[in-house]
């Protein structure tokens, strides 16, 4: 029976990452969008951004240590690589600029915070880690097959492979908050 | 015959102070060295490293997100390493330690016995 339970709590899981990714797939999707600078550096902006926005919802809806832990880390690290995006395409007088990616992100996570917010406290936590690890998940594959190969300047490559690293320490963060939570 | 034993006493004695302060000389004879971790792409590199006790341990941020190095137990810790900023600590145990912020990583400090 526990084995069965245990089944049942993988497959739904598997599930939920699969509607996750399916939702930012769009965005990051098979036909590989072709970018600029200053497009990369709003996608960048927006992808961090996110991420805060959903930390800041944890902060208020979880009671949960570890996920509030996990959630101010986030907000910390993702302003972090805000701030550096934001001195390099001062430095360089580059605007951000929107463009379909940017786009899909912001309102693919105007659903996601939508679906958080709907959350009971006792249901929060699970969904909240869940969509950290499928959306860093999707975030990481987009930054190493789209962001770095396609950045022209040398400075705005080199941050986009300092946050990879970062971004896989925050999957295994969460992955193991997960792991807890089975 | 009583002289010999006495010359022979007098010897073991000699020989004896020599082996010790030998000992004690070897011992106080370690120069604490010092020792640099890095922290780069989110991992303490080299993550396991031998010292001596005395030693000294500089963690070095080399990435663009802050750290700190806190002892698994918590019964010391760093404070928040910004990039590129360094802390040191004189090691006296051995002792396994991570990152409190980004909690998977971690490290280990292992003093070799003398």
């Amino acid at each position: 029976m526990k084995n069965f339970q245990n089944v049942k709590k993988v497959t739904l899981l598997a599930g939920a990452f699969l509607c996750s990714v399916t939702l930012l797939s769009p965005a990051f999707g098979q036909n590989t969008p072709t970018l600029s600078d200053p497009e990369i550096a709003s996608v960048a902006v927006v992808a961090n951004q996110n991420d805060i926005d959903f930390a800041e919802i944890a902060k208020q809806k979880s009671q949960n240590p570890e996920v509030l832990e996990f959630a101010n880390t986030m907000i910390k690290d993702h302003k972090t690589v805000i701030d550096l995006a934001v001195a390099l395409v001062t430095k360089f007088h580059v605007t951000p600029k929107d463009n379909a990616v940017s786009k899909k992100l912001l309102s693919d996570a105007e659903k996601t915070k939508k679906m958080l917010n709907s959350k009971s406290a006792k249901e929060f936590d699970k969904a909240y880690v869940d969509n950290e690890v499928a959306y860093h998940k999707a975030v990481i594959a987009a930054v190493k097959n789209v962001l770095v190969p396609q950045s022209q300047n040398a400075e705005l490559k080199a941050l986009l492979q300092k946050v990879v690293p970062i971004l896989e320490a925050h999957l295994a963060h969460a992955e193991m908050t997960q792991k807890k939570m089975l | 015959m009583k002289a010999f034993i006495s010359i022979k006493n007098g010897i073991l004695f000699l020989v004896s102070l020599v082996l010790l302060t030998g000992v004690f000389a070897c011992q106080s004879n370690h120069l604490p060295k010092k020792y640099i971790v890095e922290i780069k792409d989110m991992k303490f590199q080299p993550s396991k490293l031998i010292v001596q006790k005395g030693d000294t341990v500089i963690w070095i941020n080399k990435d663009i997100v802050a750290h700190n190095v806190t002892e698994k137990n918590n019964t010391w810790a760093s404070p928040l390493l910004l990039p590129e900023s360094t802390w040191e600590k004189v090691i006296e145990k051995s002792d396994s330690y991570y990152c409190s912020i980004h909690i998977n990583m971690v490290g280990a400090l292992l003093v070799a016995s003398q």
